[in-house]
């Protein structure tokens, strides 16, 4: 019954959709409606008016940068949920999911890569604005080492290295920093996450410390993301 | 002042990430969540008596004027439901701070008070945005974060009908993304004004696509807002959460999907336009069916949390239904009656959450004879099921009148006859727990002593106070709805 | 220009929507809730790439400047690409709160079965 409504549904939904797409604009159309004075304005030559080579961190961290404070507030939302739903786990099928190994390669192996998978996180993370990456995907790196270390060397000691309890206590504080630069603007006399507008320092063009508060949201972001993606593993593969 | 609008959104989201920080103490994390919801409930009032003498207030965010950057704005419409929303959060917020230790373990308790504070951050967020997308990150926060107040509680029900919703609302935001998108691809407009400034071009060029973006968008916010038949998922989402997340979904967050159809409707897709496409007729026979089937599954629940569940799809066809008339009179009473149910079914819910935690019970017998040991909670009750049905002198009655008289204004006296029907049926399912509560031989001997914590048994009496004072003097906000519907309307 | 010509000069577009439409059927039909999570993340996928394709443009580049750059080359739509990052950002969230939801639920009832769960409910 349910697989019957699925597939009707489907085929409806199917039919619809590719008529409408024998209509869109075509692709690669250069004239296309998306090109026009809000794109030209985003892909201004040079730093421009932000300060950020990164045409695309422009958007996220200034022009759009109330969509990633959200972005930013559902990915606290979503491991706040699971966090919750994950405590106190008691059921008969329990499973565990990282004993850790006794692999003296994997553990040698995950002791050298570890700090060099930081190291290129950091670099990513402080870059956004200057080459692809930013703090998002940096931080994912950043976190991925962790989890790495945490399947590796089996959940308690992982636990050792970072308790819970910071965990949470880094990805709010993290959050609580995007919010004070945003405030910053305010008390600077512009609006809430006002960047150049507010009077944050737009720096040299292509330097490391340059566009503002870009710069010190990206930063923020990478760390929330780090502590997001460690703090969900270690909720996922153990009881608190 | 200027950042008023703004701080509808950062003050709850500053106080949900700080509950973390102040580590997991859950007495500090309810201070906390108390002040952030009084600080914004001052936000909304002011806002309200600003926006009250016909002023618009527009912030750019980051100083970027759009279309480069975002807008938020609050118009009346925004600030009047911003300030009746937080009210209700804040009597929830009250109830809830004695009732969650019963109710939740230890984690969930530290947690629950920062996923209170992030939904109410999606609520305002989607109240008052004015850009596309932004109205689809903020609708995103509070389907999560309303999803993640039911599954607080650890039990099998609750997690599974979580799960449900979940995924359903995974699927509507899935289908919104992409009616973005499409509408977006043709227009290359995010804004809602200058999308709708761009759609009469792009109509002449692309109008299936946007056919597809409008029925992609439609179906996504109408499953968000359980418009029948897309409200499989609201019964059990609502019975089976804790009584004050109850309270806040059924009350508030189904209300979201409504308000953005609002936005969509009359702001981008021109509602004139609207009127050659059968999608107002098909609004309007969803909204009518909803009233009447969800009366008839209501009457059949021996489960009270379920039967009020039942009710809320009943209201929500009702308003669909209202705002499907296009009616100057009819839209008025619809947008009021978003603030009505709002009020009500929150006030409800509270009540059967009292009702629960005294008698153990939640089923509909529970209620007999509890009005000599539960007086204010049954007179509470009494006035809620009274502006169900739509009696005079309570503000349910304010919003059904208008929307009979819009019925009749746009010429279709036959539809009356839906809403005359439907308060039948609300009154056959609500007044027997009435009566059975004053006059009824209670089925086992009562406990005696106070109803419940005198912190949970006042707010239900000051939402139960608010309705009757609606109910009574429905001038004021009548006349700013008003002036919000034919603004609305181009009249 | 007829439709099948019409699709082809189209194919981006209709591979997205194909990937959107496989993942809404596998989420909405298939009983298994693991597989649910899956057809959830081909159904977001789909929309990104399709967000994707409409910021292409023939012989456009990576939206990155060059520093002192005064050239004016064909760049990619950075819009849709700042779009989809918060697209994929809400999915990840997405698939760890369903994804945690369904370990407490077989940790509970041994079973990934939509049916089978709301049978043993019951």
């Amino acid at each position: 019954m349910r697989q019957l409504g699925a597939t009707a549904l489907l085929v409806v939904a199917a039919a619809v959709l590719f008529a409408t797409l024998a209509e869109a604009p075509p692709f690669g159309w250069q004239e296309a409606p998306t090109r026009n004075v809000i794109t030209d304005r985003y892909l201004a030559p040079g730093a421009g008016e932000t300060g950020v080579l990164n045409a695309v961190t422009r958007i996220i961290f200034d022009y759009r940068s109330y969509d990633t404070l959200g972005e930013a507030t559902v990915l606290f939302v979503g491991v706040a949920a699971a966090v919750v739903v994950l405590s106190g786990r008691t059921g008969r099928f329990a499973v565990r999911l990282a004993g850790g190994s006794d692999d003296p390669v994997l553990q040698t192996v995950t002791r050298v890569v570890v700090p060099l998978v930081q190291v290129f996180a950091a670099y990513v993370i402080t870059h956004g604005h200057l080459s692809p990456g930013g703090g998002f995907a940096g931080g994912t790196m950043l976190g991925a080492s962790f989890v790495l270390y945490l399947f590796v060397f089996g959940a308690d000691r992982a636990r050792r290295k970072l308790r819970p309890e910071t965990g949470e206590m880094v990805e709010g504080g993290a959050a609580v920093w995007y919010v004070l630069v945003g405030l910053g603007g305010v008390l600077m006399g512009a609006s809430f996450l006002a960047n150049a507008a507010a009077g944050f320092p737009r720096g040299v063009e292509g330097a490391l410390l340059s566009g503002g508060a870009v710069w010190l949201i990206g930063l923020g972001i990478g760390v929330k993301v780090a502590a997001t993606v460690a703090n969900l593993f270690l909720h996922l593969t153990g009881e608190d | 002042m200027r950042h008023l609008p703004i701080l509808l959104t950062v003050v709850p989201l500053t106080g949900a990430f700080l509950v973390p920080v102040l580590g997991r103490r859950p007495d500090r994390a309810y201070r906390l969540a108390l002040l952030s919801v009084l600080l914004v409930l001052a936000c909304a009032a002011g806002l309200l008596a600003m926006t009250g003498s016909g002023q618009t207030l527009q912030y750019y965010v980051g100083d970027w004027p759009p279309p480069w950057g975002i807008e938020v704005r609050v118009d009346a419409l925004g600030a009047m439901l911003a300030t009746f929303f937080a009210f209700v959060y804040l009597m929830v917020v009250l109830y809830a701070g004695s009732s969650v230790r019963a109710e939740l373990g230890p984690a969930a308790q530290f947690w629950y008070w920062s996923l209170l504070l992030l939904l109410l951050a999606g609520i305002n967020g989607v109240l008052t945005a004015r850009d596309l997308f932004n109205l689809f990150v903020f609708t995103e926060i509070a389907s999560l974060s309303a999803c993640a107040i039911i599954s607080v509680r650890d039990r099998l029900d609750s997690m599974e009908a979580a799960l449900k919703y979940l995924i359903l609302s995974a699927v509507a935001g899935g289908c919104i993304l992409l009616g973005v998108a499409l509408l977006y691809m043709v227009t290359g407009q995010l804004h809602l004004d200058h999308l709708g400034a761009a759609l009469p071009a792009a109509a002449g060029s692309y109008p299936r696509v946007l056919l597809a973006a409008l029925a992609l968008l439609v179906s996504g916010f109408a499953l968000k807002s359980a418009l029948f038949p897309l409200h499989v998922w609201l019964p059990d989402a609502h019975s089976s959460a804790p009584s004050p997340s109850s309270a806040i979904l059924s009350g508030l967050v189904v209300k979201l999907g409504i308000v953005a159809l609002v936005r969509l409707f009359f702001v981008v897709f021109d509602w004139r336009r609207l009127v050659t496409l059968p999608l107002p007729t098909m609004v309007m026979a969803m909204g009518a069916l909803g009233i009447v089937l969800g009366a008839l599954f209501a009457m059949g629940q021996r489960d009270l949390k379920r039967m009020l569940a039942y009710s809320t799809v009943v209201q929500v066809g009702y308003i669909y239904f209202g705002l499907a008339l296009l009616d100057e009179i009819a839209l008025t009473g619809a947008l009021m009656h978003v603030v009505n149910h709002a009020l009500l079914k929150s006030m409800l819910f509270l009540c059967v959450g009292l009702i629960i935690s005294r008698t153990g019970e939640r089923s509909t017998a529970a209620m007999a004879g509890l009005a000599r040991s539960m007086p204010l909670t049954v007179a509470s009750f009494t006035v809620g099921a009274a502006a169900m049905v739509g009696i005079p002198l309570t503000n349910g009655f304010v919003s059904k009148w208008y929307m009979v008289l819009g019925t009749l204004n746009s010429g279709r006296p036959a539809m009356v006859a839906v809403i005359l029907v439907s308060s039948l049926l609300s009154a056959l399912y609500y007044f027997p727990l009435v009566v059975s509560a004053y006059f009824g031989r209670p089925a086992s001997p009562q406990a005696e002593g106070p109803e419940g914590p005198p912190a949970m048994v006042w707010p239900v009496v000051g939402l139960a106070a608010v309705c009757l004072v609606l109910g009574i003097w429905p001038e004021l906000p009548l006349r700013l709805l008003g002036g919000v519907a034919r603004v609305m309307l181009g009249l | 220009m007829g439709m099948p010509l019409a699709l082809f000069v189209r194919l981006n577009y209709m591979a997205a929507i194909t990937l959107f439409l496989i993942g809404l059927h596998v989420l909405l039909g298939h009983p298994n809730l693991i597989k649910k999570v899956m057809g959830m993340n081909i159904m977001e996928t789909g929309v990104f790439l399709f967000l994707v394709s409409i910021g292409y443009a023939r012989h456009s580049a990576a939206p990155i400047m060059s520093p002192g750059g005064a050239e004016s080359g064909l760049y990619a739509n950075p819009l849709v690409s700042a779009i989809v990052l918060t697209g994929i950002v809400i999915a990840v969230s997405t698939t760890a709160y369903t994804l945690s939801l369904t370990i407490k639920l077989y940790e509970h009832c041994g079973t990934l079965d939509v049916n089978r769960l709301e049978r043993l409910r019951r």
